[in-house]
C-alpha cells in the first residue's frame, strides 16, 4: 500500500509539475484553433485529463508540451467531428476547417480578418503546420513532433501555406483569387 | 508588415487574456482531474471519459458533469442505503448551506433516487442508460414533449451555475451538488447516468449528465 501511496506521490508531483508548465500554453493553442469559443475550457480539460491517464506515455519536458499540443489537435478534431454529427450542421467540411471560426464581424479588424479568413483556405495539415510555427512558435523540429512527422515534412507544409496564402492575400504577381470573408449572417464580403 | 509579422500577430491567443495554472478555475480543474487515480501503466489507446466540467458552452443548454468512480474505493460519506462495508449504489446526502450532495457508485435502483431527490425537493427524472453515451447538448435525448425551460443559454448556464455549485468540490464519486433552493417553481432536472464501459454497471467510468427541464409531466413525471 505505501508502495502504491509513493507511486500516486510521484505521479502527482511530476502531473503538478506539468500542469503549472503548460496550463497555459495549452490554454493558449486551444485560444488559437478556436478562437473565443466557449468550449476552450473543456479541451483544457480534456486534455490534462489524458495526460493524468496517460502520464507514463508523457515524455519528459521539453517534449511533454508537444505532446500536449498534439493531444490538444486530436481532441479538437474528434470534438468538432463529434459535434458535427451530432447537430447535423456543415457535416465534414465543418470538422475539416474546425480551427477557423471567425470572431463576430468588428471583434478585430480588417487586416487580421482577412489573415484568418486566408488561413481558413489552407489545406489543414498546411495551416497546421503553419500554425505551430508562427502561433505556437515552435521550431520545424518541435512542430514535427506534434504532427508526428519529419522535420523536412513541415519546412514543406509551412512553405507552401506561405505561398498559398500570399496568393490569397493577393501579394503575388497573378495571384489567385481573393479571399471572401463571411460574415455572422452569410453576408459575403469580397475583397 | 511582412507575411511573418502579420501572421503572428493574427493569433487569437494574443488578444484575449489567459488563465494562470493559480487561477480558480485551473486550481479546481486540476483538484478534479487528480481525484482520479493515475494510471501505472502504458497505453496507447484507452477510453476516454469526458473530463468533469459543468458545461457552459454558449449553445449548450444541458449541464454535464462526468468524474471517473474509482472501483471498491470509498466516498466521504455514507450512503443512504448502505451498511457496513457496503456503499449504497446512490446517495442523496444533505450537507451544509442548503447543499444536497449526490453520489452516484452504481447504475442500479433509478426510481429509487428519482424519489429520493424529490423527497429532499428537487423534481427530477433520473434514467440509468445501458450504454455509453456522448454528452451533448442536443433536446433530441430527451423524452418526447420534455422542454428545456424557456430562457436564454446565458441565463440556463448561471442558473445551472447556481443550482449545481462547483463549490465546495463534489469529490468521491460520480458526485454533484444540488441546492434546492435555487430551483425555481416550474424547472426540473434530468439526469442521465452511463458507464463509459459498455456492460459495465458500476466503477471505471461513470459519467453523469444533468439537464435543466421544464417539470412537466413529459419531462419529470
Amino acid at each position: 500500500m505505501a508502495g502504491a501511496d509513493l507511486d500516486r506521490d510521484q505521479a502527482e508531483l511530476r502531473f503538478r509539475e506539468l500542469y503549472r508548465a503548460n496550463f497555459r500554453p495549452v490554454q493558449g493553442y486551444a485560444v488559437n484553433r478556436l478562437g473565443a469559443a466557449d468550449d476552450v475550457p473543456d479541451v483544457v480539460a480534456e486534455v490534462f485529463t489524458i495526460a493524468w491517464r496517460r502520464l507514463a506515455d508523457v515524455p519528459p519536458p521539453p517534449a511533454d508540451r508537444f505532446w500536449l499540443y498534439g493531444t490538444a489537435r486530436r481532441v479538437i478534431a474528434r470534438r468538432y467531428r463529434s459535434a458535427s454529427r451530432l447537430r447535423n450542421l456543415l457535416g465534414r467540411l465543418a470538422a475539416e476547417r474546425y480551427p477557423m471560426q471567425l470572431p463576430p464581424a468588428g471583434a478585430i479588424d480588417p487586416v487580421t480578418e482577412h489573415m484568418l479568413a486566408a488561413l481558413a483556405e489552407l489545406k489543414a495539415t498546411d495551416r497546421e503546420a503553419l500554425l505551430l510555427v508562427h502561433w505556437e512558435q515552435l521550431s520545424y523540429a518541435e512542430a514535427a513532433q506534434v504532427l508526428g512527422c519529419s522535420a523536412n515534412a513541415v519546412g514543406i507544409r509551412v512553405h507552401k501555406a506561405k505561398a498559398r496564402m500570399r496568393a490569397l492575400l493577393g501579394e503575388e504577381p497573378g495571384g489567385g483569387r481573393r479571399v471572401a470573408v463571411i460574415g455572422p449572417n452569410g453576408a459575403t464580403d469580397g475583397s | 508588415m511582412d507575411l511573418d509579422t502579420r501572421l503572428t500577430e493574427a493569433a487569437p491567443a494574443r488578444r484575449l487574456p489567459l488563465d494562470g495554472p493559480d487561477s480558480p478555475a485551473a486550481v479546481r480543474l486540476y483538484q478534479q482531474i487528480t481525484a482520479e487515480p493515475p494510471s501505472a501503466r502504458r497505453s496507447r489507446r484507452r477510453r476516454l471519459a469526458v473530463p468533469a466540467l459543468i458545461g457552459v458552452a454558449a449553445a449548450a443548454v444541458a449541464a454535464a458533469v462526468a468524474l471517473a468512480l474509482v472501483p471498491g474505493s470509498p466516498a466521504r460519506h455514507g450512503g443512504s442505503q448502505g451498511g457496513g462495508a457496503t456503499l449504497a449504489a446512490w446517495s442523496v446526502i444533505k450537507e451544509k448551506h442548503g447543499l444536497l450532495r449526490v453520489t452516484i457508485r452504481e447504475l442500479r435502483d433509478p426510481v429509487g433516487l428519482r424519489q429520493a431527490l424529490r423527497e429532499a425537493g428537487v423534481p427530477a427524472n433520473v434514467r440509468f442508460l445501458n450504454h455509453n453515451f456522448t454528452p451533448t447538448t442536443s433536446t433530441r435525448d430527451l423524452p418526447k414533449g420534455c422542454l428545456n425551460p424557456r430562457m436564454s443559454n446565458e441565463a440556463n448556464a448561471k442558473l445551472q451555475g447556481k443550482i449545481m455549485p462547483m463549490n465546495p468540490l463534489p469529490l468521491g464519486g460520480v458526485a454533484v451538488n444540488i441546492r434546492p433552493s435555487a430551483i425555481r417553481h416550474g424547472i426540473g432536472l434530468y439526469v442521465k447516468a452511463w458507464a463509459a464501459s459498455p456492460g459495465t454497471r458500476s466503477g471505471a467510468y461513470l459519467s453523469l449528465q444533468i439537464d435543466l427541464v421544464q417539470a412537466t409531466p413529459q419531462c419529470t413525471g
